[in-house]
């Protein structure tokens, strides 16, 4: 009997919140965990460390989905093809239209 | 309530398409439109492009942020698109970091100059939204609610043609 691989990796969700101070953050998957920071960044920081220390698990074991409070997903695609964020959101398939594609850009051309 | 949001300079443009190449440099064709076309054979729009310019004071150099993009339909609310799930809202947020090439172009420039963020969202294939529709591109910047982007455009073009049979 063939052996089936079992996904290890467990799901857990994170909602941003935006308040006049800063940021926190909630996750509906794992009770009573809260952080807060000035920056979202710095949050997301806290959140990518402090998740796997508080459920005892290897970063790599974990699937963090990201969400605004107002429901839009967060899709990181830094300098990446933005047809990412819309894959990642279900939102966009072969089935309804095309994906989308295009570019996050920092940098600053010179002529 | 964000000081990224109140300090931003944003602009948005639709075009018929736009890049941005390894230098950051963005190629368009055809900014400026204010009216998509339609495909009444496919039930889409024409292909298009939303350009996103965001400049921030040298302040924010490597600040992290999100960066959300929302489409809305003429009565302000959420537009709904076709998805897996059935109609769901075309609204994503990206996390977008601010850089200043400092080591390149030296302190006083970099100061002047401010960090840049260009976000390019080419649709090539079209969106299958209404015929005669309104709609709106709202962008977000850090969670402020209180400061939005907005671009309005329509999409025309010719009615759908008789079923028969």
């Amino acid at each position: 009997m063939p052996l089936e691989r079992e996904d290890t990796m467990r799901n857990v969700n994170v909602i941003y919140h935006r308040e006049p101070e800063g940021w926190w953050a909630e996750s509906p998957d794992v009770a009573g965990y809260t952080a807060a920071d000035d920056a979202f960044g710095q949050l997301r920081s806290l959140v990518f460390e402090g998740l796997p220390f508080m459920l005892n698990v290897e970063a790599d074991e974990l699937r963090i989905t990201e969400q605004l409070a107002d429901g839009a997903p967060i899709a990181d695609a830094p300098a990446g093809t933005v047809a990412t964020w819309l894959r990642s959101l279900g939102a966009v398939t072969p089935g309804s239209f095309a994906l989308p594609s295009g570019s996050v850009s920092s940098a600053l051309p010179v002529a | 309530m964000s000081r990224i949001a109140e300090t931003a300079t944003v602009s948005l443009a639709l075009a018929d398409y736009a890049s941005t190449d390894v230098s950051g440099k963005t190629h368009i064709i055809g900014q400026g439109l204010a009216v998509i076309g339609w495909n009444p054979e496919m039930g889409v729009t024409a292909r298009f492009a939303l350009l996103i310019d965001v400049r921030l004071p040298i302040e924010f150099t490597g600040a992290e942020f999100p960066l959300e993009i929302a489409l809305l339909d003429e009565a302000g609310e959420l537009a709904q698109v076709p998805g897996p799930s059935g109609m769901q809202p075309l609204r994503v947020a990206q996390v977008v970091q601010g850089v200043a090439d400092m080591t390149r172009l030296g302190q006083k420039v970099a100061d002047h100059t401010g960090v840049h963020i260009n976000v390019i969202f080419d649709l090539g294939t079209g969106v299958p939204l209404a015929l005669n529709g309104l709609y709106t591109w709202r962008v977000q910047l850090d969670g402020d609610e209180d400061r939005r982007w907005l671009y309005n455009f329509a999409v025309t073009g010719p009615p759908p043609g008789p079923v028969f049979g």
